[in-house]
């Protein structure tokens, strides 16, 4: 039940369009003790089910600009590819720590950039 | 005779003002055009790859993060314009939906993770995007924001000690 509402929880900000995949993988790696590249594949799944409404919506009223979705996409999966190889390969722990610099990263320049604004 | 002559040609300037000025509105509307195409088209550019590149990477290695990042560098190529920048934000969304299916591919394919689904996290997480969406009529989304990126803060923060070694 804790696992529903955590991923609840963690949708919300993604439904939103702030993002919040991350903070998934924190509960994953932090309260169900996953391995660090486990999380982050059940992310994925997590991240395909909380962005399907919004996703639905936007095709629908046409703001996907299908063109650039299509080039950025195959751009994005080039680089995908070595990404999830690297992850594949590098201890746990490693990928741990730089996903941890990563997320606290992107906390300190969400916040900076609210306040610039 | 003198008045028609007159009455003509204020018609006549009357017509060419107007036909300056829908001429002008035209090119003023041109002028927007062709820079939101040109803002469209850097996208395309070696930038936008190397950025998609970049948030493709981010994405496969650390299995999330992608979306910030060709927000961050794709939104300085794009304009004030808000219809773009909302059409901006749509695409990456999507652009990021892909890449993380090709990645989960990977990951099954790799055995990293397995076949089997916990319905009660799909769940949640469905639900949750549509509360989401929904919410975003009544929550500003930046007080959200500054609470997503607190927990980030926070969460990497126990990660890491965790990673040195501390319980939790």
């Amino acid at each position: 039940m804790l696992e529903a509402l955590a991923a609840f929880l963690c949708a919300l900000p993604v439904g939103m369009g702030v993002g919040g995949a991350g903070l998934y993988v924190i509960f994953l790696g932090l309260y169900e003790k996953m391995p660090q590249a486990q999380a982050q594949g059940a992310n994925y799944l997590f991240f395909l089910f909380a962005t399907a409404a919004g996703t639905v919506m936007n095709i629908r009223s046409g703001l996907i600009d299908k063109k650039a979705m299509t080039f950025l996409s195959f751009w994005g999966i080039f680089g995908a590819l070595p990404g999830a190889l690297l992850a594949f390969y590098l201890p746990s722990g490693v990928l741990r720590i730089f996903f941890a610099v990563f997320m606290i990263a992107l906390g300190v320049y969400g916040i900076f950039r609210e306040r610039r604004k | 005779m003198g008045i028609y002559k007159h009455t003509a040609i204020h018609i006549y300037n009357s017509r060419k003002g107007l036909e300056l000025q829908v001429e002008k509105e035209n090119f003023r509307d041109q002028k927007e055009n062709i820079k939101t195409k040109k803002e469209r088209t850097e996208l395309f550019s070696p930038k936008g790859r190397l950025t998609a590149f970049a948030a493709g990477l981010c994405c496969g290695l650390l299995g999330t993060g992608g979306g910030t990042v060709l927000i961050l560098f794709l939104s300085e190529m794009i304009g004030k314009n808000g219809e773009e920048k909302k059409r901006l934000f749509a695409t990456c969304a999507a652009v990021i939906l892909s890449v993380s299916v090709f990645c989960y591919g990977m990951y099954l394919s790799f055995g990293r993770v397995g076949w089997g689904i916990d319905w009660r996290g799909i769940v949640g997480a469905l639900l949750g995007g549509i509360s989401g969406a929904f919410l975003l009529k009544k929550m500003p989304a930046k007080l959200l924001g500054r609470i997503f990126s607190a927990l980030l803060i926070v969460g990497g923060g126990l990660m890491l000690y965790r990673s040195a070694g501390g319980k939790g």
